[in-house]
């Protein structure tokens, strides 16, 4: 397992967030400037870590094995598709980032709902940025993450493990969701340099 | 000698990383390391032994992963740990080789941000610490806790199941903080503060950036300190894990650590014998660095930064106390957090830096309201807290759960406070308020004040708690009722300053008390005293008055270096508060605009105006009754959003602001409707057990009270049981639960189930992200809610509105 930091600080997608709280299209000056001012504080605020770890790909009757046991997912298994070899990483944007949405809750939901929704967009940015940075020159598959399509989301256990995630402060509850709210776990496969 | 004199006497050595040492050894990525004392005793015997040949003092038995969270057999793990590390001390003959129960974090995180209780952290370190009395060791080693709070419970069970000595080591990453956002001075300030035995850091960085934490850990505490770095940062070579700081650079660079006065040194993760072996040889010769005495400061913390008082004068919010604040004691019997952590913001915002906590009131349950207050608030606000509450239970408790070092409010001259008050500062850290009173009451000279506050510091050091923990309030007495009292106040500031050398606070404003024109009077006793001396003052942050004199003093006292402070203070005061600033109608701060009545409350709550919609109310309500304001302009605006949202004509925000809106204009239109008149029905709102994720719950809360609702929130991760007694305590039929995941969904179905059995009329809402008619038909409940409009609507047609 390895840790990494970002090399400069990680800023939301202001459009995605908008995206996401459903107001593409609402163009109201006052709301826009809410979300920018929102966006900075955030970035401030967030102490994003992540970490990931090599893992060889085993097949049998078609079947991935990333070192758990086969895995049951067609999904898993289009996105290792040609590799022998997988990247598993986690991306956090840290404990400050709870607070800071809880504090907001009580100044208004609005306001909640903004710095949530820019905080889901800046983990991604972070995940990306993680991502790129694993993936240097080498040739690899789009990432999946469990909990979409047929790739079971009892899977993040697993994948937590591995990552020794604990590490980084990434804890998983019982009902899957992982803590700090704002955290990504995700692999992708890895293509034979030629 | 034992292994703290051990470690005042001379440079001690650890052992170096236990788990890379496994790993070699075929320890699989993500296997519990402890499990290796049962299947590979000789293994973990030989590692000892290597260790032992390199020349170190002290090995850490392998128990790090024994607890009860990560293996069901630790206490068997702990015991053959334990067992097989001392069977390797013993065979040493040239020297004492000291064993450590070294414990790892639970791996799980701790409520508020996590799930875990405090107190059931603190049974499962007990649990451990008691296992490991089937076998021995000289002290108990926390290693690489990246949480305060987490190490709190650690130190509490502890103290409560062991006399062993304590060492505790966090982890640090490269800007000197841990995880959780926490500084070493904070730690330092927390752990001092319980009275561990050493301090340290260990894993995370390599020993280049531990240097810097070292430094600041040396600067901060009196404690012996110990150090134990990563051979650097690990990357892949060939399959294998290779760290990048070999053993020769190592070494060098830990001489640096015993060179500025580390007391131990020891390697953590990549670091081998081989490693130790060489940082033995480099570092034994070097002389002994005498620990330059940390400075008899005072300091409290929070889970994020130390707060040193007595270096220039500082702020304790007073909005946090029932007395005299009629809308604080309401929200207090209704344990309405909401109002409560709002004024912690407001207080913090305005540049408070500590918060006072005062919950007590006769008809409420102050231990656990003052336990869930300080939780509630330590989520949202970095700022230290002071534990204000007579009753001592209350005290004890809030002293466990707080992430820090608190202030405590407070210990006085009577020998009954005392012995209730100095036993919980010592087991759990604090710096105490002292008031000069005693069993013959307040003296009325200052040079009685000054005696009853040494009976106070020299009773103190019996329960070894030291001058620097103690902060004396001479107390301010009404001038209105002895004209000499705010003298003798001031006089006793100087005296016990200068003759006994300890800090000073303030209750600043009872000096007014039953005068007009309070904070002229105020502002006027709050520069004097700060000109005497005074530490600390506690005072409403939020009193422009009392901002004006603080900024002031602080620039004219050369405590603000090119007025910087200042400046700032001043230009950011908008126009009408300079203007009125003479003949303030009350102290705040508010920025009054002039409103129009011609522009409408419907207006404003259409647009989600909310200081404007409140004033209007508060016009309106002079000459129109207020249920017809409700009726006539309150719901009609809401009506009209309502259904431009349902429309899809209008966005969230636009309904969340004029909620907002509506919300303000209903709290200032409540004061003249008999109570509960204005609530069109109790609703409760929980998310459900297992599940953290509540924006959606809050969205639908602040509609529902918009609406004119009255809504009990329960918070996140919320027990079926727990939703049932709300439902009984407060007689509430209409329940409304939130999920985010499908993991979840079944805390849906058993909250409803269980409802069902003991309310039969119980009315049940479902909604979340992973929510849909067909999910809520299975979980039992009534009806499905798609968002926060049509729980309004459900609502609105089972109250029959």
């Amino acid at each position: 397992m390895r840790v990494i930091r970002p090399e400069c600080r990680i800023e939301p997608r202001v459009n995605e967030a908008i995206r996401y709280m459903k107001c593409t299209g609402f163009n109201d000056s006052d709301f826009i400037n809410k979300v920018n001012t929102m966006a900075n504080t955030l970035s401030e605020s967030i102490l994003p870590l992540g970490c990931y770890h090599y893992v060889n790909i085993a097949r049998e009757g078609g079947k991935v094995d990333i070192g758990f046991g086969k895995i049951n997912s067609r999904l898993l298994e289009r996105a290792l598709e040609g590799c022998d070899r997988a990247a598993l990483f986690c991306a956090t944007l840290g404990q400050t980032t709870d607070r800071m949405i809880e504090k907001q809750g009580n100044i208004s939901s609005l306001d909640q709902m903004i710095c949530d929704a820019l905080a889901s967009s800046a983990v991604e940015v972070w995940a990306d940025k993680i991502e790129e940075r694993i993936k240097g020159e080498l040739i690899t598959n789009p990432r999946v993450s469990p909990g979409y399509g047929d790739f079971s989301i009892e899977y993040q256990r697993d994948i937590l493990k591995i990552l020794e995630a604990e590490r980084i402060g990434v804890y998983l509850l019982p009902s899957m969701q992982m803590l700090p709210s704002k955290t990504v776990s995700a692999i992708f496969g890895i293509k034979q340099v030629q | 000698m034992n292994i703290v004199e051990k470690l005042k006497s001379s440079l001690t050595y650890f052992d170096g990383g236990f788990g890379s040492m496994l790993i070699e050894r075929g320890l699989a990525p993500g296997e519990n390391s402890t499990l290796w004392n049962l299947t590979h005793p000789q293994t973990v015997l030989d590692i000892h032994r290597e260790y032992i040949n390199a020349g170190v003092d002290i090995i850490t038995a392998n128990t790090f992963g024994a607890n009860p969270l990560k293996a069901i057999n630790y206490a068997e793990c702990i015991k053959s740990g334990l067992d097989i590390a001392n069977k390797a001390a013993l065979e040493c003959s040239d020297r004492k080789i000291y064993v450590a129960l070294d414990i790892g974090p639970l791996g799980r995180l701790l409520k508020p941000l996590g799930d875990l209780e405090f107190e059931e952290a603190v049974s499962h370190f007990a649990n451990i610490i008691n296992a490991a009395k089937e076998s021995s060791c000289d002290f108990i080693l926390f290693e690489t806790f990246s949480d305060s709070l987490e190490t709190k419970a650690a130190v509490i069970a502890a103290k409560e199941n062991s006399n062993l000595p304590i060492f505790v080591s966090n982890s640090y990453d490269e800007s000197s903080r841990m995880l959780t956002g926490t500084t070493p001075e904070a730690m330092c300030a927390m752990l001092e503060g319980m009275s561990v035995d050493a301090v340290g850091m260990n894993c995370s960085v390599g020993p280049a950036q531990m240097l810097k934490t070292a430094k600041r850990l040396i600067e901060a505490t009196s404690l012996p300190v110990f150090a134990c770095p990563n051979a650097g940062f690990p990357h892949e070579e060939k399959g294998t894990t290779v760290y990048d700081v070999g053993e020769d650079e190592f070494s060098d660079i830990m001489r640096d650590f015993v060179r500025i006065g580390v007391n131990a040194v020891g390697g953590c993760c990549g670091t081998t014998p081989t490693y130790m072996r060489k940082v033995i040889e480099k570092s034994r010769n070097i002389l002994p660095v005498a620990r330059r005495p940390v400075s008899e400061r005072t300091v409290i913390s929070s889970w994020a930064n130390a707060l040193y008082i007595g270096e220039k004068p500082l702020l304790i919010g007073e909005r946090i106390n029932p007395t005299g604040k009629p809308k604080l004691k309401e929200a207090l019997r209704r344990s309405d957090f909401e109002y409560i952590l709002k004024e912690a913001i407001a207080e913090q915002d305005a540049g408070a830096h500590i918060l006072d906590i005062n919950v007590g009131l006769p008809e409420v349950d102050e231990v656990s309201l003052m336990s869930e207050a300080v939780t509630r608030i330590q989520a949202i606000s970095s700022l230290p807290l002071q534990l204000d509450t007579v009753n001592p239970e209350a005290l004890e408790n809030a002293l466990r759960i707080y992430n820090g070092k608190p202030l405590i409010n407070s210990v006085n001259g009577k020998d009954e406070s005392m012995e209730k008050v100095f036993p919980l500062a010592a087991k759990y850290g604090g710096a105490i308020i002292a008031l000069t009173i005693d069993e013959n009451g307040i003296p009325s000279s200052a040079r009685e004040r000054a005696d009853i506050a040494r009976k106070i510091i020299d009773k103190a050091a019996e329960f070894n708690i030291s001058k620097k923990d103690i902060i004396v309030d001479p107390l301010a007495l009404a001038v209105s009722s002895d004209i000499n009292s705010a003298k003798i106040t001031l006089d006793s500031i100087k005296i016990i300053k200068e003759e006994l050398g300890v800090c000073v606070s303030l209750g600043v404003s009872n000096i007014s008390f039953g005068l007009p024109q309070r904070d002229f009077v105020n502002g006027s006793f709050f520069a004097m005293a700060l000109d005497r001396g005074l530490d600390l003052a506690i005072i409403n942050p939020l009193s422009f008055e009392m901002q004006k004199v603080y900024n002031t003093f602080l620039m004219l006292n050369s405590m603000d270096e090119g007025c910087g402070n200042y400046i700032n203070f001043a230009s950011n005061i908008k126009a009408p508060e300079v203007a009125t600033a003479a003949l303030p109608e009350s102290g705040a701060m508010s920025d009054k605009k002039p409103i129009s009545l011609n522009e409408g409350l419907k207006k404003y709550i259409v647009e989600g105006i909310s200081k404007a919609a409140a004033e209007c109310a508060e016009r309106l309500m002079e000459i129109v009754d207020p249920m017809e304001v409700i009726n006539r302009e309150v719901i009609p605006a809401l009506e009209y959003v309502g259904g431009e949202f349902e429309k899809k004509r209008m966005y969230l925000p636009q309904l969340l602001m004029s909620a907002d809106a509506a919300k303000a204009a209903f709290e200032v239109l409540k004061k003249k409707i008999p109570a509960g008149n204005a609530e069109k029905g109790k609703i409760i709102l929980a998310t459900v057990r297992g599940d953290l994720h509540d924006i959606g719950k809050n969205i639908v809360k602040t509609v529902l009270q918009s609406y004119g609702y009255f809504v009990i929130d329960l918070g996140k991760d919320v027990k079926p049981e727990a939703v049932l007694e709300a439902a009984i305590t407060n007689n509430v039929n209409f329940v409304g639960l939130s999920a985010l995941m499908t993991t979840t969904v079944p805390s849906m179905k058993d909250t409803i189930t269980l409802l069902k059995a003991n309310i039969p009329d119980i009315f049940t809402v479902v909604g979340g992200a992973v929510v849909n008619e067909e999910c809520a038909k299975m979980v039992g409940a009534d009806a499905y809610s798609a968002d926060a409009m049509a729980t309004v609507r459900i609502a609105d047609k089972y109250f029959g509105n």
